[in-house]
């Protein structure tokens, strides 16, 4: 276990250094640096010079980047310019919102995903399977986002159930917060619930037909302790490596979902901080979007062997 | 022709080759099909409801909902599939020249292609723009960026296989050059699965334009976009719900459509795919 744990670090952080230059150069290839925002209209090449100096950009490039970085390992990721507070601050003020979203769809996606797949593996060939093959593919097609308007027209604006958008804190009002949690959070989880489903049939199925099970049913297993204890076990792994991707492309997706229902995360303030030019702001966001994926699937490569044995004993290599 | 008729005899692909057709001709024909132009404006019938005028109603600037419905299908199309062409040329460059060299020429690429495919594609698709600016083009580049990395993994796996091969040791005992050997032998080769990834990405590339345009990164007004579209029906979902409904469900169709094409392609194309599904 552990040399495949080593060579998994080393290969996350070689991946974490690489993304780290590339967000870097993006930085620099933004035309209107922060000198341009910083000089304001028709500066002098004094003025610029000096603020150049003032900020390092007079250094040259490899130099920027080595002094950003070591800043950034010690959690400093510079000053917005725009909003004038720490970028640090800033995202970890947003980060909660966004990883409460992204929890709150992975859970939904993982339990209606792996019910309505054992449903219809248990139903194989019948109009129940037929008709959740169906729904899943067109639920596929469906934008997220436009899913989450379609939600905010029945239940915000016709019905009156739900708030149209916006968030409340878990720890001051926690029904009321669900409440307004709810539509993002499914709105989010929809096309990861059909690929889930999707998945577990097929790993259901592909159990069902093996070996130990028979030997297990001869033995006078219940169908009940079977699935729970055996088949939903070994099919766990591949719907394992389905989630912890879909996690990373949740943390994108919440990007639109938090612009449609006005959730206050890292998504909009990304996209706000885009809009607005505002380069140092952008640059640590993005850091922490792929850092947090980064770790993600590299949390669920490792939990593989909770579930797989032979993953644990396999050395240096992923099974 | 011959993939056509596949097509045709492929039960969802048959489904997916008539709505996509129908999205197309109505995109092309579709000043015949309405009496406005996407942009045009009339004065006092903002935001009016759906009528025989105004089929889908009107937006916040008079303008005819079913008209930019209609022309926003060209901006979706276009920019997927030009989108598509881009990430597939770029990435295929990438794969076929680092799994043909070796060494370290195959060891930056990948690294490059890892890193790019490290980010969400939204975001990265995002911050592209922030560089290059909004715009069509722009859009289809940073879209193009962002799917390079599938191309690059898949021609590189192909170049991997086919250098080996003895075409490619006769090719090169005959004093071809790489680019030649590149070009002319190992291209070709990898055409199958190249073309049934870039089915699968026109799909996610419309997406990506739709929900970049919804955030206002994308095509800029007054082009007419359905991402764009749905960010201005949100804001008036309560006095005209129609805005919000029937562009996102030409959005929806044109995806149902490019997703059952390209399932009935990776089932024609990719004998892998067709094999794995006997056997389980």
């Amino acid at each position: 276990m552990l040399p495949y744990l080593l060579n998994r670090l080393m290969q996350t952080l070689v991946v974490i250094v690489m993304v780290s230059v590339v967000v870097f150069l993006i930085m620099h290839l933004v035309p209107g640096d922060a000198v341009t925002v910083l000089a304001g209209p028709d500066p002098t090449p004094e003025v610029v010079a000096a603020l150049e100096r003032k900020l390092g950009l007079d250094q040259p490039l490899p130099v920027q980047y080595v002094k950003w970085a070591t800043a950034a390992l010690q959690g400093d990721l510079g000053t917005s310019h725009i909003i004038g507070r720490p970028v640090e601050e800033l995202i970890t003020s947003r980060l909660a919102a966004t990883l409460e979203l992204a929890i709150a769809a992975i859970l939904i996606a993982s339990t209606f995903g792996v019910f309505v797949g054992m449903v219809a593996a248990q139903n194989q060939g019948r109009w129940i399977d037929g008709t959740i093959t169906v729904v899943n593919s067109f639920v596929l097609s469906i934008p997220n986002f436009w899913f989450g308007i379609l939600g905010i027209l029945c239940f915000a604006v016709w019905l009156g159930w739900l708030p149209s958008g916006g968030r409340k804190s878990f720890s001051d009002e926690p029904l009321n917060a669900l409440r307004y949690l709810v539509m993002p959070a499914v709105a989010l989880s929809l096309d990861s619930i059909a690929m889930i489903a999707r998945l577990v049939r097929a790993s259901v199925l592909d159990e069902l037909s093996r070996d130990y099970v028979t030997v297990a049913r001869a033995k006078g297993l219940g169908p009940r302790w079977l699935m729970r204890h055996h088949i939903l076990r070994n099919a766990a792994i591949p719907v394992l490596t389905v989630l912890g991707l879909r996690f990373g492309q949740m943390l994108s997706g919440a990007i639109l979902i938090e612009a449609v229902f006005n959730w206050p995360g890292l998504g909009r303030l990304t996209i706000e901080a885009i809009k607005n030019r505002d380069i140092v702001l952008v640059q640590g966001a993005l850091m922490y979007f792929v850092v947090i994926y980064i770790l993600v699937n590299l949390l669920i490569d490792l939990s593989y062997g909770l579930f797989d044995p032979r993953v644990r004993g396999s050395v240096g290599g992923k099974s | 022709m011959a993939g056509l008729q596949y097509l045709w005899h492929h039960r969802g692909g048959r489904i997916g080759l008539i709505l996509i057709s129908i999205v197309i001709l109505l995109s092309i024909f579709a000043p015949l099909l309405t009496p406005y132009g996407p942009n045009e404006q009339i004065r006092g019938n903002e935001l009016l409801g759906m009528s025989w005028t105004h089929p889908f109603g009107t937006d916040f600037l008079g303008r005819d909902i079913y008209t930019r419905t209609l022309y926003g299908s060209r901006v979706s199309l276009i920019a997927g599939a030009l989108a598509v062409v881009l990430g597939a040329l770029l990435g295929t460059f990438m794969g076929i020249t680092a799994g043909y060299l070796g060494g370290i020429t195959d060891a930056v690429m990948m690294r490059i292609s890892d890193a790019i495919s490290a980010f969400p594609a939204i975001l990265l698709a995002a911050a592209v723009v922030a560089i290059l600016g909004p715009g069509f083009i722009q859009v289809a580049i940073a879209i193009a960026i962002a799917q390079s990395p599938l191309f690059a993994r898949l021609a590189r796996a192909i170049a991997l296989i086919e250098r080996q091969q003895e075409y490619v040791e006769a090719a090169q005992s005959m004093g071809a050059r790489s680019g030649r050997i590149m070009m002319r032998h190992i291209l070709p080769n990898s055409m199958g699965p190249l073309i049934v990834q870039a089915s699968l990405s026109v799909g996610i590339a419309i997406l990506l334009e739709a929900g970049l345009s919804f955030l206002g990164l994308g095509v800029q007004p007054p082009t007419p976009s359905w991402g764009q579209m749905l960010a201005d029906a949100l804001r008036f979902i309560d006095i005209i719900p129609a805005y919000a409904i029937f562009p996102g469900i030409a959005l929806t169709v044109v995806l149902v459509a490019i997703n059952l094409l390209a399932d009935a392609l990776r089932d024609g194309l990719d004998p892998q795919h067709v094999t794995s599904k006997r056997i389980t």
